[in-house]
């Protein structure tokens, strides 16, 4: 018994030390969401920050292991997610926005991605690999990138809000996107537009992830 | 002049984006395109659920949460 502590095997160096390769590359995008959760209480959008808040605590549970879900869930056929897209696009149009009925929907489209997501595809032995090895140039130069321009797109909108915080004349001189952009859902040529593209968006994202 | 200011960096990021997915369809030898980058940092399902998130989140801010007056 000492000998195993003073001395682990292999399979227990090994398993240590994924799961603090794991850590190390889950904890950022943890910190993430629990800081836009944080963000969102602070605006007062309770229902949001709890959202976020719930994915962040999801994900630090699924670290420790706790978490077990079915990893089989696949991908419906494009024709299928097709046909769902268009209902969704025509409901989410046709229907008030704001409505109790575009919330369901919304909802029932985020509970609905979930088994969909959560599966890990390169927990697969074959995929295994994937995680370990390092990026290539062009995609460590990709991520630097768009990581930069993430963070400033997210640095403007925070400034944007803070400076616009004070009163509604500060906030007409400093508009957050959000301010900028909802308005064009009310119309009816934009609203459609605006629907397609955050459903193509999330097929699109459904669907990265799954070559290694 | 602040407001124009605002949407200027706000215009700026998107033109941004736009050349950044442009020069990574150029040449993908210097710059990965963004589905090879995304399918890399989304085989990791901290950064996939984080992703579809905020992907998640756009529809419900933008349809079911009406803006403050």
């Amino acid at each position: 018994m000492q000998m195993t502590n003073e001395n682990p095997g292999p399979d227990a160096r090994v398993t240590t030390a994924r799961i603090r390769a794991r850590t190390v590359r889950d904890a950022p995008w943890i910190c993430i969401l629990a800081l836009t959760s944080g963000f969102q209480f602070f605006r007062g959008a309770q229902a949001d920050g709890m959202v976020f808040a719930a994915a962040a605590a999801a994900l630090a549970l699924d670290l420790t292991g706790a978490l077990r879900f079915a990893r089989t869930a696949r991908l419906p056929p494009r024709v299928v997610a097709f046909s769902v897209g268009v209902v969704i696009v025509a409901l989410l149009t046709l229907l008030p926005r704001y409505s109790f009925a575009d919330g369901v929907i919304v909802v029932g489209i985020g509970l609905s991605v979930i088994p969909f997501a959560w599966p890990n595809p390169v927990d697969a032995p074959a995929a295994a690999p994937a995680v370990a090895d390092a990026p290539s140039r062009a995609i460590r130069r990709a991520a630097i990138l768009w990581s930069i321009l993430a963070v400033a797109l997210c640095m403007w909108e925070l400034g944007s809000f803070l400076l616009g915080m004070p009163s509604p004349s500060a906030e007409y001189a400093h508009p957050p996107l959000s301010d900028l952009i909802g308005p064009l859902l009310d119309d009816p040529f934009w609203r459609p537009v605006g629907v397609t593209l955050w459903v193509l968006g999330g097929a699109a994202l459904l669907r990265r992830g799954r070559r290694p | 002049m602040s407001r124009a200011i605002t949407i200027a960096g706000f215009c700026a990021c998107g033109v941004l984006g736009v050349l950044l997915l442009l020069d990574s369809r150029r040449s993908p030898q210097r710059t990965a395109p963004v589905d090879k980058l995304l399918d890399r940092v989304m085989a990791s399902r901290a950064a996939r659920i984080t992703i579809l998130m905020f992907w998640w989140w756009l529809g419900w801010h933008f349809l079911v949460t009406p803006l403050t007056p």
